[in-house]
C-alpha cells in the first residue's frame, strides 16, 4: 500500500511539474532537417521561400520561453497575423500555414513577447 | 562566455563564405529610338564572377511607374531549359521606392540585401517608403540543382508612356536594381552580388500624342486604403450626344463611349485618346467586377455617423434644417434605402452589412455592388441654387488636358474610400454640433486616429484561442473581421467581454472560414471595455504544434463618439 501512495505521489509531482503546451522538444525522430539548420544562435528559418498550403519553419532560440511569430505584408510591414508560442531553447520545428493568405509576398518576424526583433525573413505565397 | 564564442564563431564562418561571386543585370532587348506608345522588353540575367554553386536567388527591382505601364512577364530560366525545374515567383507592389543604403555602394546588391533584410529597421529607417511613382516587384528563383548563369532569368515587357503630364524631364532612369541575396541552400552560404546595369536609360523617346487627356482618379480608397486603382473604369461620352439621349427622354440608343478603360494602378490616371480640342464631354467613373475590398467600404465609423443623424433629425423633428452631417453630399450618400430621407432604415441597413449580412438596400459591398458618385474634383458636392453639384463635363483644350475626378461610394459617409469635398461652398456651415471636425477646412475634416491593440492566437488546452486585447479607451463601437483555415480548423465559441451595457454582434460564414464581430453602443454612451474584449476559441480538426498564418485579420476598426474612425495598429 505504502509503495502504491509513494507511486502515486511520484506521478502527480510530474504531472504537476509540467509546462502547458511547450512544444515538443527535437529529438532523434524529428531531427532538424538540413534544410532547415540555422547556424546563428537565434534565427528563423523556413525550408522553401515559396509556399503553398503549409512549410515547415525552424524557429532557432537563446532561451526557452514565450516568443511571437508575426506574418506582415512584403512591403508596408502591415501585421496579418500573428501567434505566440512557448518555446524551447534551441531548435523548434514548426509550421507556417498559408491558406488564409492572397498570392504575394510577406515578412516573418520573429520576436520576443515584448516585440523585440529577433530575426527576420521574407517568402513569397504561391 | 561559451555560447558568445560560439556565436563568433558561427558569424565568422558566414562572413567566409561570403565571395563576390556574381553580377546582376538587366538592359532592353529592343533596337534604341523610342516612341512614346512603344513597346520595349527589358530581360534580367547573371553573370557569373567566380566559380560557385547556387540555389536561391532573390532580388528587388523597382520601375517608374509615370514612364512605363508594365504590360507582362515572362520567366525564361523555366521555359529555355536551363532550370527546367526552378520554383520561380514574382510579387507586385505599387507606391514604394528602395531607401538605397548610402554607407555602402549603390552596386553592391548583397550589402543592399542585408541593409534591406535588418540594417534598415534597426537604424530606424523605412527601407520601402511611400513614392506613387515608383513600383516594385520581388523575383524568386530557386531549384535543387543549381542555378545557371548567364543565360536570361526574366523578361518583362512594359510600354512608354507620355512625360509630358509628368514631373520627370527625360527617361533617363526608369529603372533601378535594389538588392540580391545569391543563396547555396546546400551549404548555407551567401554570395556577394553586384549590379552591372544599375539602372536603365530609354535615350531620347520622340513622340508623345498631343491629343492624350489624362484624368486623374482621386479618391481616399486609391490614396489612402491602397486599393487597386484598376478596379476603377472611366467612360468618356459626348456631351451632345448625351443631350440627345437625354431630350430624347432616353427612350433612343444610350451613346456609345469615345474613350474608356481600367484607370492604370500605380500611377492612379486613365490617358484617353480620341478626344477633340474645345469640345465638351462627359466623364463617368465606376468601380466595376464587385472586388472584395468593397466590403471594407461601410464599417462601424459609417454605422455611428449615419446613427447619428438618425437621432439628431428625430430629436428637433421641427427643425427641417438641423444636421450632424459636415457636408451636403453626405445626405446623398448615407441614404441608401431610397426613401429620400436619412433615418435609421439607413442605420440598420448598415449595421446590417457590418454584420456580414447581405442587404438588399443600396449598401456598397462586394455582394451588392458599388453604388457610384463622381464628378469634377473641385466643385463636385459644392452647394449652389440649393444643388448639390455633381459636374461630369470636360472641355480639353491645347493648355488643358489634365482633369481630375473624385469618386465616391454610397454608403460611405466618412469617405475612408472616397473623395472627401474640397470645395468651400460643399461644408455645410451651421451643423446641430459642434465637433473638433466642423473647424477643420474642407477635403481635412475626415482624419482617423490611430490605437495601438494586439492580436495573437496561441494554443492553449489543446485549443487555438484567438485574442484581441485593447487598452484603448472611448471606443463606442468596433469592427473585425477575422479569416481562418478551415482545413485546420472549427469555431467553438466567441466569448465578449466588452462591458454589461455594449451591445455586441457576430456572424460566422463557416464556409468562406469568417468571422465577423465588434460592439456597438446606439446611445453613444456605452464604451468598450480594455482588458480582452474578445476571445474566438477554435478546435483544430489535425495536429498542430503551433498556429502560424491559420487566422489573419483584415478589417480592425473602432469609433469614437464623436463619429471619428479609430484605425487600429497592430504592433
Amino acid at each position: 500500500m505504502r509503495k502504491i501512495l509513494t507511486y502515486i505521489v511520484i506521478v502527480l509531482l510530474v504531472i504537476s511539474c509540467q509546462r502547458d503546451e511547450i512544444i515538443e522538444p527535437i529529438n532523434g525522430y524529428n531531427e532538424i532537417p538540413e534544410s532547415l539548420i540555422i547556424e546563428d544562435v537565434v534565427g528563423v528559418r523556413l525550408e522553401s521561400s515559396i509556399v503553398t498550403d503549409e512549410v515547415r519553419m525552424n524557429v532557432k532560440l537563446p532561451y526557452s520561453g514565450q516568443y511571437r511569430i508575426k506574418i506582415r505584408h512584403g512591403l508596408d510591414a502591415k501585421l496579418l497575423s500573428q501567434e505566440k508560442i512557448n518555446a524551447n531553447e534551441g531548435d523548434n520545428l514548426l509550421k507556417v500555414y498559408v491558406n488564409t493568405l492572397n498570392k504575394s509576398g510577406y515578412i516573418l518576424d520573429l520576436t520576443d513577447i515584448d516585440h523585440k526583433l529577433l530575426s527576420r525573413i521574407s517568402f513569397e505565397v504561391k | 562566455m561559451k555560447k558568445i564564442l560560439s556565436f563568433l564563431v558561427s558569424v565568422l564562418c558566414t562572413l567566409s563564405l561570403i565571395g563576390q561571386d556574381l553580377k546582376l543585370d538587366h538592359s532592353y532587348i529592343n533596337p534604341p529610338g523610342f516612341v512614346v506608345g512603344d513597346t520595349i522588353t527589358i530581360k534580367f540575367n547573371t553573370l557569373k564572377e567566380t566559380d560557385s554553386t547556387q540555389t536561391l536567388w532573390k532580388f528587388d527591382y523597382e520601375y517608374n511607374n509615370k514612364l512605363l505601364e508594365k504590360i507582362d512577364h515572362t520567366f525564361k530560366i523555366t521555359n529555355s531549359g536551363v532550370n527546367p525545374n526552378a520554383q520561380v515567383s514574382l510579387s507586385h507592389w505599387d507606391g514604394y521606392k528602395f531607401n538605397i543604403n548610402e554607407n555602402v555602394a549603390e552596386s553592391n546588391l548583397h550589402e543592399q540585401y542585408l541593409w534591406w533584410s535588418a540594417g534598415s529597421s534597426s537604424a530606424g529607417e523605412n527601407s520601402y517608403p511611400s513614392n506613387s511613382d515608383w513600383s516594385v516587384e520581388r523575383v524568386t528563383v530557386q531549384d535543387a540543382s543549381p542555378l545557371t548563369f548567364a543565360s536570361t532569368i526574366l523578361e518583362v515587357r512594359f510600354k512608354i508612356k507620355d512625360k509630358s503630364s509628368t514631373n520627370y524631364s527625360d527617361y533617363s532612369e526608369v529603372t533601378h536594381l535594389n538588392w540580391m541575396m545569391a543563396f547555396n541552400n546546400s551549404t548555407n552560404s551567401y554570395h556577394e552580388t553586384h549590379s552591372m546595369t544599375q539602372k536603365v536609360s530609354l535615350g531620347t523617346v520622340t513622340g508623345g500624342n498631343a491629343g492624350d487627356v489624362t484624368i486623374k482618379l482621386l479618391s481616399n480608397s486609391v490614396d489612402v486604403q491602397e486599393v487597386p486603382a484598376q478596379d476603377y473604369y472611366v467612360d468618356i461620352y459626348l456631351k451632345s450626344e448625351m443631350d440627345s439621349w437625354y431630350s430624347s427622354d432616353m427612350t433612343g440608343n444610350y451613346p456609345t463611349p469615345i474613350s474608356s478603360g481600367q484607370f492604370n494602378n500605380s500611377s492612379k490616371d486613365f490617358i484617353a485618346q480620341g478626344l477633340e480640342n474645345d469640345t465638351e464631354y462627359i466623364v463617368m467613373s465606376h468601380v466595376s467586377n464587385n472586388p472584395t475590398w468593397l466590403d471594407d467600404v461601410v464599417t462601424v465609423s459609417d454605422v455611428a455617423l449615419i446613427f447619428k443623424e438618425s437621432i439628431g433629425s428625430v430629436s428637433s423633428p421641427d427643425q427641417t434644417n438641423v444636421t450632424t452631417w459636415d457636408y451636403h453630399i453626405q445626405d446623398i450618400l448615407g441614404e441608401v434605402t431610397n426613401d429620400g430621407q436619412v433615418d435609421f432604415s439607413d442605420s440598420y441597413e448598415l449595421l446590417a452589412h457590418i454584420n456580414g449580412v447581405q442587404t438588399s438596400a443600396n449598401v456598397t459591398s462586394a455582394d451588392n455592388g458599388a453604388f457610384n458618385l463622381s464628378g469634377i474634383s473641385s466643385t463636385l458636392g459644392s452647394f449652389e441654387d440649393n444643388q448639390i453639384i455633381i459636374s461630369q463635363v470636360i472641355k480639353p483644350t491645347d493648355n488643358d488636358k489634365v482633369f481630375s475626378i473624385g469618386h465616391m461610394l454610397r454608403g460611405d459617409v466618412n469617405f475612408s474610400h472616397s473623395f472627401e469635398p474640397t470645395s468651400t461652398s460643399a461644408v455645410i456651415q451651421s451643423s446641430a454640433e459642434t465637433t473638433a471636425r466642423t473647424m477643420m477646412v474642407a477635403g481635412q475634416k475626415y482624419t482617423s486616429e490611430s490605437a495601438t491593440i494586439d492580436l495573437a492566437s496561441e494554443i492553449k488546452e489543446g485549443l487555438v484561442e484567438f485574442s484581441i486585447n485593447s487598452d484603448v479607451v472611448g471606443m463606442v463601437g468596433s469592427q473585425f473581421n477575422i479569416t481562418y483555415d478551415t482545413d485546420r480548423l472549427t469555431l467553438d465559441k466567441i466569448e465578449f467581454d466588452t462591458g454589461n451595457d455594449m451591445t455586441n454582434f457576430s456572424n460566422h460564414k463557416e464556409e468562406i472560414g469568417k468571422i465577423y464581430l465588434g460592439s456597438f453602443d446606439q446611445n453613444f454612451k456605452s464604451t468598450v471595455k480594455t482588458g480582452t474584449p474578445y476571445k474566438i476559441i477554435f478546435v483544430p480538426t489535425v495536429q498542430l504544434n503551433n498556429t502560424s498564418g491559420l487566422i489573419t485579420f483584415q478589417v480592425n476598426e473602432g469609433v469614437k463618439q464623436d463619429g471619428t474612425q479609430i484605425k487600429f495598429i497592430i504592433e
